[in-house]
């Protein structure tokens, strides 16, 4: 587990998938499918034991120097799955969730607003307990924990740092009893340019392509961007590599194979269950327990000028309402996000607009029961269901709520809730009366960032997808490290949880190779 | 693989929801709806072939509603601002769930478009990346 440094990381060298023209077939130790915050971890670290490594990403590299050149919706046609407009079909009455995912080397890391918490203790508790995950224990995951956590350079936001906006509705809290705290990011030289999710303009956010693949790289980890995986190769139960396509820009589709003694899957909770039931994995347990932690956020609009922009994206939290299944974050999204959330058209959705300097925005999440399946369809994209568990959807009248009367509190005039087709709220007295009669699930605007649990961890095969070890139940030398092993929420921002998870799976590797690679000879 | 391209006819309909989603005294302009549509254009070009599909029947959907809801007997291009205004607000109330979720799905990618246009971002007081809260911190 000591961590010295010795390579100074400068960036990743990437093989554009997309300017390959002729087949390709490469040999490695072990072959990573993903780059995001599970594969870039493994990269690290197996690249650290001293093997050879391939990373295969289905999207494009985008160099971190030119997210700043990129406006928002630029950076989501070019790094997001589906162009940034993926969505969960609510089933059984359940809101309809937009679902943000990256595709692009550094995966959904480049698109979060980079919050880092550790796995609840009660969480954790759970897994070892009532589970019996018993390594998946506070002590257990703490020193991987502690080397994610370095390697990401995660810090504190200064109270400096919260923009006046936020300022406001920490107040607003504070009038209700609510206390707030600072979040911790993985951020270094942070300048608050507020749009963390759209990629860094300042390279300040430490998303897995600044920090973990450059020194993958630099000890001699390949990483293919363009590079579609269809196919784990498996024979006699123990995978051998894995096959696809390169994806060109023209069109060209140039297949690709690697051969590998170790095989790890880290594409996320959407993709990483397709790719297994491509491969055989038949498990009844693939592609189902997704849950989202699905999330809104209120505009409030002040009498004041806030600039609600200049600040941390997402500089505070609260955990007062975690009992509730409730967890509050501050949040300030790019202005034309925001301006996509107002009511209204033409001319009245103009006048809340361009009173935008006065909005300050908040936001939260729910730590879901799950009832997301993902479901194999025509076609590379996954269809996403989603039926909100019964004891969810009373928590989301709630949190919103919660927002609402911490707006007024803080001396909002109007606040815009995230209910389509209703008109700003002008008052508490008509929060209260929209808890106390709330509309169907269906009209709550719903945005997800945080899918997990479509592979997940267990004790016994009947039970889950993967040991453990990350391994899967079913094939041998067959690794899963992402957000999908997760074996339930954990109401937290899940990439610090994913880094940490997948560092332990990866240190599991490396201590068991030898036995690794006589299997796979 | 060709680059996508809208047809005509969906390019006339998503400048008609744009003329009509933006519409204010003296706007938006011509430059501006023709910045909206290549925006369009380029982001469900970057979508995968299954999602594609739905956004275009949703433009087509769209398209025939005044006549699906009796509110006109022409398609929603052909309204005038005002009706097409209407017609936006009438989706955005509906109960019906494939008016509400065409209307937000085209709502929200064509305002997150329209709004990074340089003027608009401008009009509403946005600076840009500029920022001055990390320099009070740094000093």
């Amino acid at each position: 587990m000591a961590e010295t440094s010795g390579l100074a990381p400068a960036g990743v060298e990437v093989v554009h998938g997309r300017e390959v023209r002729a087949r390709l077939s490469l040999r490695a130790d072990v072959v990573i499918v993903g780059s995001g915050a599970g594969g870039a971890v493994v990269a690290r670290e197996m690249a650290r034991a001293g093997h050879s490594v391939v990373v295969l990403e289905e999207g494009p590299f985008v160099a971190p120097g030119e997210y700043g050149k990129l406006p928002p919706m630029g950076m989501f046609r070019r790094c997001a799955r589906e162009a940034g407009l993926s969505a969960v079909v609510g089933l059984g009455g359940s809101p309809f969730i937009s679902l943000l995912m990256g595709r692009c080397v550094g995966g959904s890391s480049v698109l979060t607003g980079g919050v880092c918490f550790r796995i609840p203790d009660e969480v954790l508790h759970e897994w070892s307990g009532r589970l019996g995950l018993t390594s998946m224990t506070p002590e257990g995951l703490d020193p991987h924990f502690g080397v994610v956590e370095r390697v990401a350079h995660v810090e504190t936001v200064p109270e400096s740092m919260r923009s006046r906006g936020i300022d406001r509705f920490v107040e607003g809290a504070g009038k209700l009893g609510i206390p707030m705290k600072s979040l911790r990011r993985n951020t270094r030289g942070c300048r608050g340019a507020s749009r963390c999710n759209f990629g860094c303009p300042h390279g300040a956010k430490m998303s897995v392509d600044v920090s973990f693949l450059p020194e993958a790289s630099a000890r001699g980890a390949m990483v293919v961007s363009d590079a579609l995986v269809e196919r784990i190769d498996v024979t006699s139960g123990v995978a051998r590599g894995v096959r696809g396509r390169l994806l060109g820009e023209d069109g060209a589709r140039v297949p690709f194979e690697v051969r590998a003694r170790v095989v790890v899957v880290a594409c996320g909770s959407l993709h990483t269950p397709l790719l297994l039931r491509a491969s055989g994995v038949d498990s009844r347990h693939v592609g189902r327990h997704l849950t989202l932690h699905p999330a809104v956020r209120v505009s409030a609009l002040f009498d004041e000028v806030l600039e609600g922009w200049d600040g941390a994206m997402q500089p505070v939290f609260s955990d007062h309402f975690a009992h509730e299944g409730v967890t509050l974050v501050g949040v300030y999204p790019p202005v034309s996000v925001l301006a996509a959330g107002f009511p209204g058209v033409g001319r009245k959705h103009r006048a809340l607009v361009h009173r935008t300097p006065n909005m300050a925005v908040f936001g939260g999440m729910i730590h879901d029961e799950g009832g997301g399946r993902v479901h194999r369809v025509l076609g590379r994209e996954p269809l996403v269901t989603y039926r909100m568990a019964r004891e969810d959807r009373p928590r989301l009248v709630r949190l919103i709520e919660i927002l609402g009367k911490m707006a007024f509190a803080a001396g909002a005039r109007e606040v815009a809730m995230p209910v389509f087709g209703i008109e700003t709220m002008k008052s508490v007295k008509e929060v209260e009366e929209f808890a106390a009669r709330p509309p169907p699930m269906r009209r709550i605007e719903c945005t997800a960032f945080h899918p997990l649990g479509s592979a997940k961890m267990s004790t016994d095969p009947r039970a889950g997808v993967v040991r453990e070890t990350g391994e899967t139940w079913q094939v041998d030398n067959l690794f899963v490290a992402d957000g999908s092993v997760l074996p339930t929420s954990i109401g937290v921002n899940s990439q610090l949880p994913i880094m940490a998870v997948a560092h332990k799976i990866a240190s599991g590797i490396a201590a068991d190779w030898e036995r690794l690679a006589r299997r796979a000879a | 693989m060709a680059r996508f391209a809208l047809s005509p006819r969906h390019r006339t309909m998503v400048r008609a929801i744009a003329g009509a989603m933006f519409e204010h005294e003296g706007g938006p302009s011509e430059a501006q709806l023709d910045a909206v549509v290549a925006a369009y254009e380029a982001h469900v070009g970057a979508t995968s072939m299954q999602l594609r599909p739905v956004l275009l029947f949703s433009l087509d959907f769209m398209r025939w509603l005044p006549v699906l809801l009796f509110v006109a007997m022409r398609p929603f291009d052909d309204l005038p601002v005002e009706g097409r205004v209407r017609m936006l607000e009438r989706m955005e109330r509906s109960r019906l769930l494939p008016l509400v979720l065409s209307f937000v799905a085209y709502k929200t990618l064509l305002t997150m478009i329209f709004f990074e246009l340089p003027e608009e971002l401008r009009a509403m007081g946005y600076p840009g990346l500029e920022r001055k809260r990390w320099l009070r911190q740094a000093a």
